[in-house]
């Protein structure tokens, strides 16, 4: 609840309007963004920005509500029965897709024949890889199976649910990849889909029979603009509505945000810096020890952040309910890191300003994906900090493709950078456990600890939260002791939201979690449409 | 005539199995694969899904194998399907092309009808201090770097002045425009792509027109009409220019790659959505079948330029249909 | 050389290229700071006298790192022109000299190569590539040979047909030496106004790539790069963006001009 009290807004009215304006329909919704869409079909959507689309016109059986709980969306509610073995899901019945037809059963069983179906190109399969039957005994219900026990099943169902009328003309899966409802979607959420000019605008309008009540913003422009810095001007010129800020931005003159709300809070991921666990450099944990003592974290976050984060002590930010509070930081001491590197046997016998051990001296190379300057920024701060311990670290900079399949595939490297964007469920068993260390798995540092792989394994089969709760603090400790990653900081959101726009609040679970009641006072609408809905 | 056009014709069909081939080629020299995009360090995604992707999209397949197929499409004039999104790369870039063609087409008018006059103004006063000044002006153009070009006038006419839209084809409102109405907005948010578009590809044919006509003005029988008494400027205007206007024709073809070329950068700064962008975009992310498309039609076009400049030129210029 | 001077364009190109090399090879004086520390408490700071235009989003002096940067931007200039002449003057003289199916093997390749957009070629190699100072300055280089090939064919087939060069093949003199003494020099002079102006192009080059970001990398300054990273800041640190912005455009501008001034000079056609 820290985190509550850290986000600060200015609500000032707009012209003298009152700020408590009742809520009326109307108006529309600008954002913007880098790249256009992909798929408007929550199964085969794997970029941001068809995704954020998908979010607004589908639904899933549950979701996340403002304080991170899973409540039911198109589920009304939901028994897990045999120890987990067996989910069934109540369905509201007062649901109907954008085209009038009811909303069914069917529509869930067709949704996850797809998500198997080998033929469709959905990146989603691996959460269903454990179910071993759906069924629907009747319109309302549906009965999941499982193979094992899975904690993170009800998430899943957060799925997007498509309709099984509009692709039921498509029984093959290449036949479903290529559908043009994934152009046109029909969905049951809050916006109807409208318009896609292709690299241009996506275009929604509010869904007057939404089931949990219509949207107050009429409709919702999703404009595709691939140069940031013109996505400022755009934002200058208010021709923009919400756009996430960096922290640069976010500082600069307060006069560019006249008309903006601007909004902080906790993102749900974190920055860290690997080591390869293979490497003769790094499988001593005394040395890894050292370098996360070498590490000023205060110096990333202030000089690289400004400010808009935290430094990270685990692999679960401070929102998560798995986050272990009594894990303390490594205290930043450069004695304390050289009396480390000197009891690994790394000493400066040449006097070089280098430590060197058996004749070798202590050179590596960190490598991390170019195009986000965060991390870049952070690596060359890492540069000074190592230099001061006598560890000299190279740095290079590789485009995306390249990275992941020549250096972080084939664990050829001596560090990277990266991050992970977070789940809300605490399980992290394919970054963690000792069976994903093969070539494109996530454990590419070669972690290994039976303790973990257990405590991973148990988390998944458990539902009790507060059991749930113990294993993953657990982790949280061992993983800063053994530290396989240095844990950087967790980076903070930066939107900010034009101010005739009202009712944005931050919540746990960020910014959006309440856009359907967002409104525009009717005085101060900006863009006028002839037939209110 | 009829027999140059198609030996002409005729000749572009090995170019156009070369072009499609060293497409081809670079792009299997790739490391990545273009399920690494979508992939990319997302906790949700297994190795086993990878490699279903990677089964799906036929890439497991030898690269011969996969150029087969492809070119075996690309006869029936199919392109094949996006990676992205699955749709068929030829509606892809139907859908694309009018925007970019519109584009070029207007920044090369407005570059014939800027650099003509400039060439020609330079020739007849040559050395002047007007000559100097032209130079230097169209090789600013020239030389500045595009992007900061573009950034730096849509501060200025976009942001402080306010007089035109800073990015985009269209304003949101656009389809509720009256026809003129539309019109008038498209072209509001064309000027500052062409502008910017036009003035860095003054220098080449400003240059040219100036050089061309300065040879021309030296030849016997301009001299011998300057001899007869006629006033300058008709022998200016209708001896020499007309001489000198005629190799500009095929400036023409060579012009269209470098402003196509061009339209990969440009389309993506000023969020214009033509085909350059795609291009980009699509070589970014591994996008093989688009990427090739785009490739194969910005030769096309590129080949077409040339051809439709040498039939231009051998209409104007009846030496050309002898020879050969 | 008189008549260079004469061109005063050309010849404050010259002068300008003069000073460009001069800052390059005593950057270490020129430099008031070193162009990599940062000092992240003095980021963004305005143009001053401790910093003569300003510093960057790290704290690094723009003037130390613009003096650097000549370094680089003028390397990338000159060794991917040196690559495209190599090859476009070996390729042209085979084709022009020989002949027949050699010849008609390179031309069609031409042909091809002059198809596409080049930086839709660059793009397409360099993003499958690590995108260092070597592969961008080898990429631009093999990416833009063609018009040189054409040129020095042309210049080859012209002069192979003249008396002394068909004396010389009768006499058995070997091909080589044909090649080397008789026919390069006079293939040199239009070969060096392709070449001035290539270098300009070629710095341009290297910007537009930093723009997408597949350019120099960082932390080497170079001009493209560091005006691409300070695109992103040109509403809140113009210095950041005007300094690089302005040493492409006068340098690109000088290649130019002398370019330009050579082609009149050498060019007996359009002498006046």
């Amino acid at each position: 609840m820290v985190l509550l009290c850290s986000c600060r807004k200015e609500t000032r009215p707009l012209d003298g309007i009152a700020a408590d304006s009742p809520p009326s329909s109307g108006d529309a919704f600008v954002e913007a963004s880098l790249g256009d869409a992909s798929y408007l079909n929550p199964l085969l959507a794997s970029d941001s920005s068809s995704g954020g689309i998908c979010s607004l016109v589908y639904n899933g059986l549950v979701k996340y509500d403002k304080d991170l709980k899973l409540v039911g969306e198109l589920a009304e509610s939901w028994e897990v029965r045999n120890g987990g073995l067996e989910i069934l899901f109540h369905l509201r019945k007062d649901v109907r897709w954008h085209d009038g037809e009811p909303f069914t059963s069917a529509d869930v069983k067709y949704t996850y024949d797809r998500l198997v179906d080998p033929q469709v190109k959905t990146p989603y399969g691996s959460d269903f890889q454990m179910v071993a039957s759906v069924e629907a005994p009747d319109a309302l219900t549906v009965r999941v199976r499982y193979k094992t026990p899975f904690a993170p099943a009800l998430e899943s169902w957060g799925m997007g649910i498509i309709p099984r009328h509009v692709f039921e003309d498509a029984p093959e899966g290449s036949d479903f990849n290529k559908h043009p409802a994934n152009r046109a979607p029909i969905g049951t959420g809050p916006y109807r889909f409208t318009e896609w000019r292709t690299d241009e605008k996506i275009v929604l309008t509010a869904n007057p029979d939404y089931f949990e009540g219509p949207p107050f913003l009429r409709r919702y422009i999703f404009r595709i603009i691939p140069d940031l810095a013109v996505q400022f001007l755009e934002l200058r010129q208010e021709n923009i509505d919400m756009m996430g800020l960096t922290p640069d931005q976010y500082r600069a003159y307060p006069e560019f945000f006249r008309n903006y709300n601007k909004f902080r809070y906790p993102a749900f991921s974190y920055t860290y810096f690997a080591f390869n666990l293979n490497s003769p450099l790094f499988n001593d944990k005394r040395v890894r020890k050292a370098l996360a003592h070498a590490i000023r974290k205060d110096e990333i976050i202030d000089g690289v952040l400004l400010g808009f984060g935290r430094p990270a002590t685990g692999p679960y930010p401070p929102t998560s309910w798995a986050f272990n509070e009594s894990v303390r930081d490594y205290e930043p001491s450069d004695d304390k890191a050289k009396a480390l590197l000197a009891e690994a046997g790394w000493k400066d016998g040449d006097g070089d300003g280098i430590l060197e051990k058996e004749g070798r001296p202590f050179e590596f190379t960190l490598i991390t994906n170019q195009g986000n300057k965060l991390r870049e920024l952070s690596a060359i701060i890492l540069q000074s900090h190592f230099s001061r311990i006598g560890i000299k670290m190279n740095l290079r900079v590789l485009e995306w493709s390249s990275f992941l399949h020549n250096y972080v595939d084939k664990k050829n490297f001596d560090a990277v950078i990266l991050g992970w964007n977070l789940s809300r469920d605490p399980d992290q068993y394919g970054i963690w456990h000792s069976s994903q260390r093969g070539e494109g798995q996530y454990n590419f540092v070669d972690y290994v600890n039976p303790r973990v792989d257990e405590l991973l394994e148990k988390g998944r089969r458990i539902f009790d939260q507060g059991q749930r709760k113990q294993i993953y603090r657990e982790i949280h400790s061992i993983l800063a002791d053994d530290l396989p990653y240095i844990f950087l900081y967790y980076p903070e959101s930066l939107p900010t939201v034009h101010k005739r726009v009202r009712g944005p609040r931050v919540a746990p679970a960020g910014l959006g979690w309440n856009f359907r009641e967002w409104f525009v006072p009717k005085e101060i609408q900006k863009y006028q449409y002839a037939s209110q809905g | 005539m009829t027999g140059y056009f198609f030996r002409r014709l005729f000749l572009m069909v090995p170019l156009l199995w070369g072009i499609t081939f060293v497409t081809f080629g670079v792009m299997q020299l790739a490391p990545g694969k273009p399920v690494d995009v979508m992939t990319d360090m997302n906790v949700k995604m297994s190795a086993e899904s990878k490699q279903k992707l990677v089964r799906l999209y036929g890439l497991d397949k030898p690269w011969y194998v996969q150029y087969g197929l492809w070119l075996k499409r690309f006869v029936r004039l199919d392109f094949g399907r996006s990676f992205k999104d699955d749709r068929s790369v030829s509606r892809k870039i139907l859908e694309r092309l009018p925007a970019t063609l519109l584009l070029n087409v207007l920044s090369l008018l407005l570059i014939f009808v800027v650099a003509i006059p400039i060439g020609v103004a330079s020739a007849v006063r040559q050395n002047s201090f007007f000559d100097k000044g032209m130079t230097v002006f169209v090789f600013i153009g020239f030389s500045i770097p595009t992007v900061w070009l573009a950034l730096l006038m849509m501060i200025a006419f976009g942001l402080k002045l306010g007089w035109l839209p800073i990015s985009g084809l269209r304003s949101l409102n656009y389809d509720e425009l009256s026809w003129f109405g539309r019109m008038a907005d498209v072209a509001r948010h064309l000027v500052l792509p062409v502008t910017v578009s036009a003035f860095t590809g003054l220098a080449g044919l400003s240059r040219y027109m100036r050089n061309g006509l300065l040879e021309v003005i030296r030849q016997d029988y301009v001299r011998t009409a300057r001899a007869k008494g006629l006033p300058e400027s008709t022998v200016i205007y209708r001896h020499a220019l007309r001489n000198a206007l005629i190799p500009v024709v095929t400036l023409l073809g060579l012009y269209l790659p470098e402003l196509i070329g061009g339209s990969f950068i440009f389309e993506t700064i000023f969020a214009y959505p033509g085909m350059g962008r795609l291009g980009f975009e699509a070589i970014m992310a591994r996008d093989y079948p688009v990427v090739m498309g785009v490739g194969v039609i910005a030769a096309l076009l590129t080949l077409l330029g040339n051809f439709l400049a040498d039939v231009a030129y051998g209409y104007v210029d009846p030496r050309i249909r002898h020879s050969k | 050389m008189r008549r260079l001077l004469r061109n005063k364009l050309a010849f404050a190109g010259l002068l300008m290229i003069a000073g460009l090399v001069v800052v390059a090879l005593l950057a270490p004086l020129a430099a008031t700071h070193d162009p990599l520390a940062q000092d992240v408490i003095h980021r963004l700071q305005p143009p001053s006298g401790a910093h003569l235009f300003g510093t960057d989003d790290l704290g690094r002096d723009v003037y130390s790192r613009i003096v650097y940067g000549t370094r680089v931007s003028l390397l990338v200039g000159v060794i991917a022109v040196g690559i495209s002449v190599l090859v476009g003057t070996v390729l042209g003289m085979i084709s022009g000299y020989w002949g027949r199916w050699v010849d008609t093997l390179i031309m069609r390749g031409v042909d091809i190569m002059l198809c596409f957009p080049t930086i839709f070629l660059i793009l397409m190699v360099i993003s499958f590539l690590e995108p260092n100072i070597a592969n961008v300055m080898v990429i631009i280089g093999l990416t833009s040979w063609m018009g040189l090939t054409r040129l020095v064919r042309g210049e080859c087939l012209s002069i192979r047909e003249r008396e002394y060069i068909l004396g010389a093949r009768v006499l058995g003199l070997p091909t080589s030496r044909i090649l080397l003494v008789h026919i390069l020099p006079n293939v040199i002079s239009p070969v060096l106004v392709s070449a001035t102006l290539g270098v300009g192009g070629a710095i341009l080059t290297e910007s537009a790539l930093s723009f997408l970001g597949l350019g120099v990398q960082p932390p080497t300054a170079s001009w493209g790069n560091m005006l691409a990273a300070g695109k992103d800041y040109i509403h809140m640190a113009w210095w950041l963006s005007v300094y690089p912005g302005v040493a492409i455009l006068v340098t690109v501008l000088a290649f130019n001009l002398l370019g330009e001034g050579l082609r009149d000079l050498l060019d007996p056609r359009s002498s006046s």
